[in-house]
C-alpha cells in the first residue's frame, strides 16, 4: 500500500506545473513508540492463523479461505486426521448458531434464540471434554466463544484462568485471550481488560476502558500495582506523545503566559519526568529503558537538551524489549542533531544510524511507526540542522532523502524531479552558492554522508549537465547572463530534450515582444496544451544568455543614443519574456505558477525601459517604448494591507447584459498607472502616432483614450 | 320521514361545524399522554428514569428499536435495541425507526414490508404488550419526498392489517411541505440550529430559529403534537471551524480542560486523541487552543415556546413528548418545569 501511494506521489511530483497545488502534509510525528513498537512487531491474529493452516494443510491458505470451514475440512480429510475432522464439525456447528455472516433484518424469535442457546450449549459441552486432548487449544478456544456468546462471562474467566492461560503460546491462545478480556469488561473489571487488550495490541479497546486514567495519577497507582503491566506501555505512550503534541503546538502554549492551565499540564509533565526517572533507577520494572526513553524525549522537547542526551545514552544501555530499544535508538538519534559537536564525528555516528533507521522503515506495511519517525527526524531535524551550520547541499539532500529511499525501486527512467524538495531547496539557493554545490560534488571530495545522501538521487539527477543547468537558469533569473551562458554552454540540447520545459522551448520565441499582439499559445501532438518532451534543436537558454549578455555589452559600446535606446528596448523585450509574465518563462524557471506575478527579470526589462525612454529620439520607438512599460504592471504582487494585489484595469462580465467592459482603478501611485496616464498624454498630443495597428487593436487603451480630459 | 330529517339535519349541522373549523386537520392525536424518547441502544433504567416515569406519569415511551442506514448500498438496520429490562406496565410502548435520509435513495422495493416484519416481531419476542403503533423519523428532503410519502402509505397499509397506527416525526422545515400519509406527527422542537456554526445560538432550541417556520404551523393538515429537548451537546471547534461532537467528556478533567465562561465554554490545555467507543470510528483529536462549547437545552425557552406555539395551534400540547429520557439530563430542569411541560 505504501509503496503504490508514493508511487502516485511520484507521477504527481514530477510535473513541474504541480508546484503551486502539490500536497504539503505533516512531518511532524510522534517519536515514542513502545505500545506501537510492540502492535508493529507481531502480526494481526488473522495473518497468524492463516499461517497456522498453511502450515497444517502444507498448502498457502489465504485469510479468507481460513474463514471457510469446508476448505479446512478438505484439508483435515486429505490428512486423514479424524480428530480435527471431529473439531471442525463441531466449529460448524457452533457457526451455525454465531455465523459471522447474516441477514441484517432477521430478528430471532424465542424459538430460534432457544434453538441458538441449544446448539451453543451443546458446543460448549463437547468443547468442554475436548480441552483436555491433543486439540486443546482449538476446544478451549471454542468452548469460550460458546460461552461468550451465551454471554457466560464468568464461565469465560474460568476457562481461561482455569486452561487456556496454561496452555502454550499460539495464536488460539490468544484468541481465547481476547474473549477472556471481553468478558472481564463485561463483568465491569476494566483495569483488567484493559492489560489483556494492551498484552494484544489492540489500541482502541485498551484505551477506551482507561479512557479516564491517561494521567501520571492512574500511571503511578498501575506501576505501584504491577510495574511491567502492559497497560503502562499504553499509557506512558499516551501520555509522552500527547506532551509532544502540546509543545508542538507552541503557540497555544503561549496562551499560558497569563493563564493557569498551561502550568497545571506543564507540572503534571515534570513529575511525569520525575516519576519516570525514579522508575529507571529503582530496579522494580523489567523495561527501565522505556522509562528513561520517556524522561530523556520529554526532557528534550522542554528545552533541557543537555540533559537529554545524558538521560538517553544511559537508556541505551538499560533493559528492554527490543522494541523499546529500538525507540530508544530512535529518540537518541533525534536528541542527537541537537548539540552534535564537530560534524565530521558526528557523522560517523549519524550514516550508520540512518542506515539502520531506513532498514527499520522501509519494511512491511502501513502502520510501520518507523517510517514517521524517518519523516520527523529527517526533515525537522536533520535538515534544519545542515542548514543552520550553512551546508545547502546536505540541507537540500537531507529534506527528500527518505522520500528518494522509499521509492528507491522505481524506475525513474529519464525523469528529473524539479518539483522535489531537494530541487526547490537548491533553487532558493544563489548561483554563487549553487556553483559551490556544484564544486562540492564534482571538484571537491564529498564526506561519506553526502556521497551516501546523493547516491539515494535518480541518475539523470546525479549528472554535471544538472547541476550546470540548475546554475544557469538560477543566473538567468539574477539577471547574471554572462555566467548564465558559461553554465548552459555545459548543457546540451539532448539534455534539454529530457525536461517538459522542452515542450514549449520548441514552440515559442523569446525575440518576440511581449506587449505586441497575443500570447504564443501551444498545442501538442493532440491539439491540447497537454506538456510532451520535445526534441529541441538548440539549448534556446544558451542562446538567450548570450544574445542578452551581447546586448548589454552594446548599450555600453553603442555611440549613438538611438542605438543604446535600440540595445535597451531590444534587452527588454527579451528579458520581459523570460520572465514569469512571459511566454518564455522557462527560459528562468522550471515551472510557472499564477500566482508568480512578478520578479527580478520584469522590474530589470521595466528598467531597461526607462533607459530606452530617456534615449530614444524615434517618436516611433517611443511610443513603443511608452507602450511597453504601461503593458508592465510591476505591483503584480504586492500586496495591500487587505492582501490585495493591483492592477491598473480589468475586465468586468455582466451577466445580466452579457457584456464584458472594462474597469479601471487609476492611482498615481501606482507605476501602471502613471505610465497609462504618459501614454494617453503622449498620443493625445502626437495623434499621428496613435494609428499604429497595435495601439488601435488595443480595447485597454482606446477604452483610456476616449475617458477623462 | 322524521328519522330522515333528523339524519339530514345532524349531517347539516356537523357539516356547519367543519366549516367554521377553517382548515385545521381532522382527527387528533390518539391516546395522548405524557412521552419521553428513549433513544438508547440498550433498554436498561436506573432509578432515577423510573422515577422520572412515576413522578410525572409518563404514559408513553417512544422507544427507539433500530435505526436504517445505507450499508455497502443497500438499507440495513443498525444500532438495534438491546432489552435488557422491560418497561413499567403503566408504560405504553411505541416502537420507532430512524431512516437515515441515504436510505431513501436506495433500493426501498422491500423495505415498508421488512420494516413492519421486524418490528412486530421484536415487540413480540420482547414481551412489549399492546404495541398498536410504529413511528418513522426521517429528515426528509423535497428531493426524497415522493420515495418516503410511497413508503408511508406502504407501511401505513400493513400497519392498518395489523390494526397499528402510524406516526412521523415532523421537522419545521417540514411543515411548508405537504403533510406525509400518517396518522399523527410529533413535531420536533428541538437540533432546530445548525450545530457547526459557532453563531451565538444554541442549536439545540433557539426561538429565532423556531419562528421563521411557525407560519404554517396553524393549518398544517395533519394531527400534531410536540417534542422538547432536554439534553445538551459539548461541540469541539477550532476557532470557528467545527471539529466533533463530543461523546460526554468529562470536563472537569484540568488536565486537559480549563473553564473559561462558566459551565459552558472550555478551552483545550493539552492534546489529546479520544478514541471512540468499542466498534466505533470515532477518533477526535483535542489540540491546546481549541474550545468545548457546551449547549444545553433551556427550560425557560422551552416553556416559553410551549406558549406560543399553543397559541398558534390550540390542541397542540394534548399530548408533549420530551426528548429524551435519560438520567445525565434529568436535572436540567426542576421538577415544577417538568410539570408545566408535560401537564399544563
Amino acid at each position: 500500500m505504501t509503496k503504490w501511494l508514493a508511487a502516485g506521489l511520484l507521477a504527481l511530483l514530477a510535473a513541474p506545473s504541480a508546484l503551486a497545488c502539490g500536497w504539503e502534509g505533516t512531518t511532524n510525528y510522534y517519536l515514542y513508540h513502545v505500545f506501537e513498537g510492540d502492535r508493529y512487531a507481531k502480526p494481526p491474529v488473522t495473518a497468524r492463523l492463516a499461517d497456522w493452516w498453511t502450515r497444517y494443510s502444507g498448502q498457502t491458505l489465504t485469510v479468507e479461505e481460513v474463514g471457510d470451514v469446508e476448505v479446512l475440512m478438505r484439508a483435515a480429510q486429505r490428512k486423514n486426521d479424524t480428530a480435527m475432522q471431529r473439531y471442525l464439525r463441531l466449529l460448524q456447528q457452533y457457526l451455525g448458531a454465531a455465523p459471522t455472516e447474516f441477514d441484517p433484518w432477521a430478528y430471532p424469535d424465542e424459538a430460534e434464540r432457544l434453538e441458538k442457546t441449544r446448539t451453543l450449549q451443546e458446543v460448549r459441552r463437547e468443547a468442554a471434554q475436548g480441552m483436555g486432548g491433543l486439540l486443546a487449544p482449538q476446544y478451549t478456544l471454542l468452548y469460550i466463544r460458546a460461552a461468550f456468546q451465551l454471554e457466560r462471562w464468568q464461565e469465560v474467566v474460568n476457562a481461561w484462568t482455569g486452561n487456556a492461560e496454561n496452555q502454550s503460546s499460539s495464536v488460539f491462545r490468544d484468541m481465547a485471550k481476547g474473549f477472556y478480556a471481553g468478558a472481564l469488561r463485561k463483568m465491569g473489571r476494566e483495569e483488567e481488560a484493559c492489560e489483556i487488550y494492551a498484552q494484544l495490541g489492540d489500541l482502541h479497546s485498551a484505551t477506551w476502558c482507561m479512557r479516564d486514567g491517561r494521567n501520571l495519577g492512574c500511571i503511578r497507582r498501575l506501576y505501584q500495582q504491577d510495574a511491567n503491566s502492559a497497560t503502562l506501555h499504553l499509557l506512558v505512550e499516551d501520555f509522552v506523545n500527547n506532551a509532544q503534541e502540546t509543545i508542538d503546538n507552541a503557540q497555544e502554549l503561549a496562551m499560558g503566559r497569563n493563564g493557569y492551565w498551561s502550568k497545571v499540564y506543564q507540572n503534571e509533565v515534570e513529575q511525569f519526568t520525575a516519576f519516570a526517572e525514579q522508575v529507571a533507577a529503582e530496579g522494580r520494572t523489567k523495561e527501565p529503558c522505556l522509562w528513561l526513553t520517556a524522561a530523556a524525549w520529554l526532557n528534550y522537547l522542554y528545552g533541557q537538551k543537555d540533559k537529554a542526551r545524558t538521560q538517553i545514552d544511559r537508556a541505551m544501555k538499560l533493559g528492554g524489549s527490543q522494541a523499546v530499544k529500538d525507540n530508544a535508538r530512535v529518540i537518541r538519534l533525534a536528541i542527537s542533531t541537537a548539540n552534535p559537536g564537530k560534524l565530521k564525528s558526528y557523522e560517523a555516528f549519524l550514516l550508520p544510524e540512518l542506515k539502520w533507521l531506513g532498514s527499520k522503515a522501509l519494511t512491511g506495511d502501513d502502520g510501520n511507526p518507523y517510517t514517521n519517525s524517518a519523516v520527523r527526524i529527517y526533515k525537522q531535524h536533520l535538515a534544519p540542522l545542515y542548514e543552520g551550520q550553512g551546508m545547502p547541499l546536505e540541507a537540500a539532500l537531507l529534506e527528500d532523502a527518505f522520500w528518494w529511499q522509499q521509492i528507491a525501486g522505481f524506475d525513474h527512467g529519464e525523469q528529473m524531479n524539479y518539483s522535489s524538495e531537494y530541487v526547490r531547496s537548491l533553487l532558493s539557493r544563489s548561483s554563487i552558492q549553487l556553483e559551490d554545490v556544484y564544486d562540492q560534488l564534482f571538484n571537491r571530495s564529498a564526506t561519506p554522508l553526502c556521497k551516501w545522501l546523493f547516491s539515494q538521487l535518480p541518475q539523470p539527477m546525479q549528472q554535471r549537465d544538472f547541476y550546470a543547468d540548475l546554475i544557469g537558469t538560477k543566473a538567468i533569473a539574477e539577471g547574471d547572463f554572462a555566467k548564465a551562458a558559461k553554465w548552459e554552454q555545459q548543457v546540451s540540447p539532448e539534455f534539454i530534450s529530457k525536461q517538459y520545459i522542452s515542450y514549449y522551448m520548441a514552440r515559442r520565441d523569446y525575440t518576440k515582444e511581449r506587449w505586441i499582439g497575443p500570447r504564443q499559445r501551444t498545442s501538442g501532438s493532440d491539439g491540447w496544451d497537454t506538456e510532451e518532451l520535445t526534441p529541441v534543436r538548440e539549448n534556446q537558454k544558451l542562446a538567450f544568455a548570450r544574445e542578452a549578455s551581447q546586448l548589454q555589452q552594446t548599450i555600453g559600446a553603442s555611440a549613438s543614443r538611438q542605438e543604446q535606446a535600440g540595445a535597451h528596448y531590444r534587452l527588454a523585450t527579451i528579458l520581459y519574456q523570460a520572465s514569469p509574465q512571459g511566454d518564455c518563462w522557462y527560459l528562468s524557471k522550471y515551472g510557472n505558477s499564477s500566482e508568480e506575478q512578478s520578479s527580478y527579470l520584469d522590474s530589470l526589462a521595466y528598467r531597461h525601459l526607462c533607459e530606452a525612454e530617456r534615449l530614444v529620439t524615434d517618436d516611433a520607438l517611443y511610443t513603443r517604448i511608452l507602450f511597453a512599460k504601461s503593458f508592465i504592471n510591476l505591483d503584480a504582487n504586492r500586496y495591500d494591507a487587505d492582501y490585495r494585489t493591483y492592477r491598473f484595469w480589468a475586465y468586468d462580465y455582466s451577466w445580466e447584459t452579457k457584456r464584458t467592459s472594462i474597469l479601471f482603478y487609476p492611482d498615481a501611485n501606482r507605476q501602471q498607472g502613471r505610465d497609462y496616464d504618459a501614454l494617453r498624454t503622449w498620443l493625445r498630443r502626437h495623434p499621428g502616432q496613435a494609428t499604429a495597428s497595435y495601439l488601435t487593436r488595443c480595447d485597454v487603451l482606446q477604452t483610456w483614450m476616449g475617458m477623462g480630459s | 320521514m322524521k328519522n330522515a330529517l333528523g339524519i339530514v339535519c345532524a349531517c347539516l349541522v356537523a357539516l356547519f361545524v367543519a366549516a367554521c373549523r377553517g382548515s385545521a386537520p381532522e382527527g387528533t392525536v390518539p391516546d395522548v399522554a405524557p412521552s419521553v424518547y428513549y433513544w438508547r441502544t440498550t433498554l436498561r433504567l436506573d432509578s432515577a428514569e423510573r422515577a422520572f416515569l412515576r413522578e410525572h406519569r409518563i404514559g408513553k415511551v417512544y422507544l427507539r428499536f433500530f435505526d436504517v442506514a445505507v450499508r455497502e448500498g443497500r438499507a440495513v438496520p443498525t444500532a438495534t435495541l438491546r432489552f435488557d429490562e422491560s418497561l413499567p406496565d403503566s408504560v405504553q410502548a411505541v416502537p420507532v425507526v430512524f431512516l437515515t435520509e441515504e436510505c431513501l435513495h436506495a433500493d426501498t422495493a422491500e423495505l415498508a414490508a421488512r420494516l413492519v416484519e421486524r418490528v412486530a416481531k421484536m415487540a413480540r419476542v420482547n414481551g412489549l404488550q399492546g404495541v398498536r403503533e410504529l413511528q418513522l423519523d426521517c429528515d426528509w428532503a423535497a428531493s426524497s419526498r415522493a420515495t418516503y410519502f410511497a413508503l408511508l402509505t406502504d407501511v401505513r397499509e400493513r400497519l392498518r392489517q395489523m390494526g397499528w397506527r402510524l406516526s412521523v416525526t415532523i421537522r419545521l422545515h417540514q411543515l411548508s411541505q405537504p403533510a406525509p400519509p400518517a396518522d399523527y406527527g410529533v413535531l420536533m422542537l428541538y437540533n432546530t440550529g445548525d450545530f457547526r456554526r459557532r453563531n451565538g445560538r444554541n442549536p439545540i432550541l433557539d426561538e429565532r430559529d423556531v419562528e421563521p417556520f411557525l407560519r404554517s404551523l396553524p393549518d398544517y393538515a395533519l394531527p400534531l403534537c410536540a417534542a422538547y429537548p432536554d439534553y445538551r451537546w459539548q461541540l469541539l471547534f477550532e476557532g470557528g471551524t467545527f471539529r466533533a461532537l463530543l461523546y460526554d467528556e468529562n470536563l472537569a478533567d484540568s488536565l486537559v480542560y480549563a473553564p473559561v465562561a462558566g459551565d459552558s465554554l472550555y478551552r483545550v490545555v493539552s492534546a489529546r486523541t479520544l478514541h471512540g467507543a468499542l466498534q466505533s470510528d470515532y477518533d477526535v483529536r483535542l489540540v491546546p487552543g481549541q474550545e468545548v462549547v457546551v449547549h444545553r437545552s433551556r427550560a425557560d425557552v422551552v416553556l416559553r415556546l410551549r406558549q406560543r406555539l399553543e397559541s398558534l395551534r390550540p390542541g397542540l400540547h394534548a399530548q408533549t413528548v420530551l426528548y429524551h429520557l435519560d438520567s445525565r439530563y434529568l436535572n436540567n430542569y426542576n421538577a415544577n418545569e417538568y410539570e408545566k411541560l408535560f401537564h399544563d
